[in-house]
């Protein structure tokens, strides 16, 4: 099935939904940030052509000991059906990784700068994945102060690219004469050369949850998302690598009968490390969990104050954390707030919303920075949400 | 409004997306590209040069040159020719038959008598019948013949109702009337046959015949009646047989007339041989044939064997036409026969030497054809023989072989071009290897070394040369030689041999003599003309010399077609080897002319040598080859490797030990794009 015909088919499903429902939601998030670099310099490497080294070196003294980054795109679709039920359709695109100075340091300059040193990338991991679920949200507890609701969801997986090195170390001598490394890693992908197709390479199922409690006039709410597998097809990529290894070249026993099939044999015993094979894959999702606690004020010019934390932890080594202050009017409110998080400096953040009889807006920042001075921003974070009444 | 949140989401599902430009930059890789060790085993790379270990694991170097490697083909070539020339033993042709009737019908109507059918009469007496004369043709077995032998068969049979007496009958040439035969049966009674076989030595008989009863007398059969029937009759039959002819014009039949079993000898001597095996050669056998017929001539050679199988060949000799002769020749290849130069198996007087039986047999075919032949029709054939044999076995005899003087090229020094060099107390073996079955005396005439480059010239003194040097003769297993092999030591204070090898030769010239069975031929042996005796020098080297600025000098061709892309490279080299060398690398254009020189100022320092006289730990040298040296790699047609090698300490002598090794590993320094 090409892709004209399932964009054609899910209009057809979307017809039919907005004939049933009695509101739908439209919700676009789009949120890169990283602790390394910033947008100046993002914007130089894909405007400078070739990096020479004093352009490498600007790049090299921002890293950190870990560089983070996570970048999504996600788009997602709520129908309401009823007060209880809703059908949501999401798409998920996002990279998340982290990259330790010293491979980024070696990917920029090789190992010659480094011979004698010890060079190490334990736990580097990235994950490129690109999926689409749809779930029903149900509403399974609700009284008066709490309510749970659930999303179970199918996964459509159409590419990821998975990289994990548990154990990575790498020593150059300093004549260059021996080289050793250790590596436990794997990689795992499927279908990544063709990252525009649709096609469904692998089928998984998650759940979100959301949990809120009303604690008199103040709010706690907890959301897990993306707590699922998916399994990819047999056609996945997997690559695995467990060594220790001290290279000084390719041994030639004897010089003097030197020829290509010593070479061979020598790159082939080296490739031998490398176990490959195009199997199943089953990708546990990277959940992220998102808290908040909204305390309403009363007779000051602030309405209420609100606490978040999101956290993913396969990327974030400590939570991310962020506060506003907000006002409201009617059913407005407009709030003002910080962010500590991912890029390891303080964001600012501003959340709008809009509300009327048929339509509900949501505009939300949380690298405001960006605005006002985008070229030093390591963030880019913009929220659109819209909901509107049908009935 | 649905139309608008259509037309919404259209556009929020296909914005968010656009290309990023890709960077490329350059980094900068160091690795280990080659790693190897070599040790005193490596650098030996010279076949005939093999190692040992004296007891302080010092390294002796033992270097083995063949200075005659004596190998027999030609002269032990073979060409022997057997005649074979004989006359039919005879000629045999086939029997022949033919009857003649007469009725009781016929009988009556000689005598003017009616022949009454179921007549019952008595017969009364009748003499002096004779009957017609009636011809017989033979010609379907023989035109004429002239015989030496033969016979013919007379048979009378009376069908008729009573006896005859008297009967005679007689045959002869219908050409001339000559009287072949006539046979008389005193009686033949009623209802018998009676037989009378007559000789019809060295008659001719043509093939046109007339036969003839000439007299029958009919006794009567008195008052007894006898039923008339007219069809009875007298049978005479005529049976030609046991024919031998001298000559005939006939229809021969198949038959063998040349059989000659002889031993035929090979002149050899004084070698007494029992069996060779033949490395290449072959065998014509050649035949001549008056014979006006198809004859099959058919050798069989059982001294000839190849697996086991004799040979055994049939030639098809065509008829000899308008007197001229028939000629046949044919080549066969005996490539691999063993023979068998015993003799005929099983002959009377016990096994032979040199001897070889064959069988030889002329058959006549039978070609249906009407041929002339003649016991004076001959058949000659001559068996050529062309032969190099494998091996020998047998006595071989004395016999004296020289050889040389001969060039044999030493490539040991050939790339040292300047310097000195001083060995300690080398030793000379002189090696000889006797792979043959018999004794034999070596006689070394001359032993010359001779360094051409430097025009210097050293010729072998003592005692050792143009002495009789007796060698044991080699013994064989299973086809498998084991030779007898005399090492005779030459140390180089009872002769000038230092002298020789510290001239650095590059040939040695010998001339050498060998005897074999010097004390009398008393013992069956064997010979193979690839392995007869080999004379070697082994010289055992001590590694334990002084080297004093000796450059040893390599040319070699190129050819990297740009392949060397920009990048350094380094050599690092850990030397435990008490010698420093110096490298010296000279590109060559392809005009010829040295455009570049490498290296020269690196130098492979020297392992130290420790108070216990040997290196303990290597040296590390870096030798760097920057990628503007590189680069020319790529314009070079040639390049020549001088390495001068100095021995540290200076003037003091040093020992190779075995635990010396060069670790070597090449590392590159390359600037690789990424895009």
């Amino acid at each position: 099935m090409n892709n004209y015909c399932k964009i054609l088919l899910f209009i057809l499903i979307f017809i039919c939904e907005i004939t049933y429902s009695q509101s739908v939601n439209f919700e676009s998030c789009i949120n890169i940030n990283n602790n390394f670099i910033d947008k100046k310099l993002l914007e130089d490497i894909s405007t400078i052509g070739f990096m020479d080294e004093n352009f490498k070196n600007n790049i090299s003294n921002n890293l950190k000991n870990k560089n983070r980054f996570t970048t999504e795109l996600n788009l997602k679709t709520n129908f309401y059906i009823n007060s209880s039920y809703s059908i949501t359709i999401e798409s998920k695109n996002y990279a998340i990784g982290k990259i330790s100075k010293d491979i980024i340091n070696l990917g920029l300059f090789g190992n010659t700068p480094y011979l004698g040193e010890n060079l190490n990338f334990n736990e580097d991991y990235i994950l490129v994945n690109r999926y689409s679920k749809i779930g029903i949200t149900n509403l399974i507890y609700n009284t008066k102060n709490e309510y749970i609701h659930i999303n179970p969801h199918v996964i459509f997986g159409h590419q990821f690219f998975e990289y994990n090195i548990e154990k990575g170390e790498m020593t150059t001598s300093e004549n260059g004469d021996f080289i050793d490394y250790t590596l436990k890693a794997q990689s795992h992908f499927a279908n990544i050369d063709r990252f525009n197709d649709l096609n469904i390479n692998g089928i998984g199922f998650g759940i979100d949850l959301n949990y809120k409690k009303k604690i008199k006039e103040n709010e706690f709410n907890l959301i897990v998302e993306d707590l699922g597998i998916i399994n990819w097809t047999k056609n996945s990529q997997n690559y695995t690598v467990d060594t220790i290894c001290h290279f000084q070249g390719i041994v030639i026993e004897d010089i003097f009968h030197f020829n290509d099939s010593i070479l061979e044999n020598s790159i082939n015993n080296l490739n031998s490390h490398y176990n490959d094979n195009q199997n199943k894959y089953s990708l546990r999702l990277p959940v992220k969990i998102k808290a908040s606690f909204t305390r309403n004020l009363k007779n000051t010019n602030i309405d209420f104050i609100k606490l978040n934390m999101k956290h993913q932890p396969i990327i974030y080594k400590t939570p991310e954390l962020s506060g506003s202050l907000g006002v409201k009017s009617k059913n407005n409110s407009l709030a003002l707030g910080m962010k500590y998080g991912i890029t390891e400096k303080v964001s600012f953040m501003i959340d709008i919303n809009i509300k009327s009889e048929k339509l509900s807006l949501n505009i939300k920042t949380e690298n405001l920075e960006y605005i006002i001075n985008p070229n030093n921003s390591y963030g880019l974070n913009l929220l659109l949400a819209m909901k509107i009444n049908l009935k | 409004m649905k139309l608008i949140i259509f037309l919404l989401s259209i556009f929020v599902f296909t914005s968010c997306q656009h290309e990023i430009e890709r960077p490329s930059w350059e980094i900068d890789i160091t690795a280990p590209l080659l790693h190897t060790q070599i040790d005193i085993n490596d650098l030996m790379i010279d076949s005939n040069v093999t190692i040992n270990n004296k007891k302080d694991s010092s390294i002796i170097l033992i270097y083995q040159y063949p200075i005659a490697n004596i190998e027999l083909d030609e002269e032990l070539k073979i060409e022997e020719q057997f005649h074979y020339k004989g006359k039919l033993d005879s000629l045999n042709l086939g029997d022949a038959s033919t009857s003649y009737k007469m009725t009781l019908n016929e009988l009556f109507a000689a005598q003017g008598w009616p022949c009454l059918n179921g007549l019952t009469i008595p017969i009364p007496p009748i003499n002096n019948i004779s009957g017609n004369t009636i011809p017989v043709d033979a010609n379907e077995y023989f035109e004429t013949m002239n015989l030496i032998s033969g016979a013919i068969e007379v048979q009378i049979y009376n069908g008729l109702p009573f006896d005859i007496t008297d009967v005679n009958l007689s045959l002869s040439n219908a050409s001339n009337n000559t009287l072949i035969l006539s046979t008389t049966f005193p009686i033949v009674a009623s209802n018998s046959t009676v037989t009378n076989t007559v000789n019809i030595n060295n008659m001719i008989i043509e093939g046109d015949l007339t036969a003839e009863i000439q007299n029958i007398n009919i006794p009567g059969t008195g008052t007894d009646s006898v039923v008339i029937n007219c069809a009875d009759s007298l049978v005479a039959t005529l049976i030609v047989k046991d024919l031998i002819a001298s000559e005939a014009t006939a229809y021969w039949p198949e038959q063998n007339i040349l059989t000659s079993f002889s031993e035929q000898f090979l002149n050899i001597e004084p070698a007494k041989l029992t069996e060779f095996k033949i490395k290449s050669g072959w065998m014509n056998i050649n035949a001549t044939s008056t014979l006006e017929d198809t004859m099959i001539l058919t050798y069989n050679i059982p001294s000839f064997t190849n697996n086991q199988v004799p040979f055994a060949s049939s030639l098809l000799i065509n008829p000899a036409e308008n007197g001229n002769l028939s000629v046949f020749s044919q080549y066969f290849d005996l490539s691999d026969y063993i023979l068998d130069l015993t003799g005929q198996e099983g002959r009377p007087n016990g096994d032979t030497v040199n001897t070889i039986y064959t069988e030889l047999t002329g058959k006549l075919d039978s070609t249906g054809e009407l041929v002339t032949l003649d016991l004076q029709d001959s058949i000659t054939s001559t068996l050529s023989l062309n032969i190099i044999p494998e091996y020998f076995k047998g006595f071989l005899g004395h016999d004296t072989i020289n050889f040389g003087p001969e060039e044999q090229t030493v490539d040991f020094f050939n790339s040292i071009v300047s310097g000195s060099f001083m060995i300690n107390n080398s030793t000379l073996k002189l090696n000889i290897i006797n792979y043959i079955g018999a004794e034999v005396d070596i006689i070394i005439n001359e032993i010359t070394a001779v360094n051409s480059k430097n025009n210097i010239t050293k010729t072998l003194q003592g005692q050792i040369l143009n002495s009789n040097i007796f060698i044991d003769n080699a013994t064989e297993n299973n086809n498998i030689i084991n030779p007898h092999v005399s090492n005779i030591t030459i140390d180089d204070k009872s002769t000038n041999l230092k002298e020789l090898i510290e001239i650095m030769p590059d040939k040695f010239i010998a001339s050498i003599t060998i005897i074999t069975n010097p004390n009398g031929d008393n013992k069956e042996g064997f010979l193979y003309y690839d392995k007869t005796v080999d004379v070697n020098v082994i010289y055992e080297l001590p590694l334990h010399f002084i080297a004093d600025n000796l450059i040893i000098s390599n040319t070699s061709d190129i050819n990297f077609d740009n392949n060397i892309d920009n990048g350094n490279f380094k050599l690092i080299i850990q030397n435990s080897f008490p010698i420093e060398a110096n490298i010296k690398l000279y590109l060559i254009d392809k005009g010829g002319f040295v455009f570049d020189s490498l290296l020269t100022e690196e130098v492979i320092k020297a392992g130290i040598i420790g108070p216990n006289g040997r290196v303990t730990s290597p040296t590390e040298s870096i030798i760097n080859i920057y990628k503007e040296n590189i680069n020319n790699f790529n314009n070079a047609e040639q390049i020549i490797t001088n390495i001068e090698f100095n021995t540290l300490p200076a003037q003091n002598y040093i020992k190779i030990y075995d635990d010396y090794k060069i670790d070597l590993t090449i590392v590159g320094n390359f600037n690789y794009s990424i895009e």
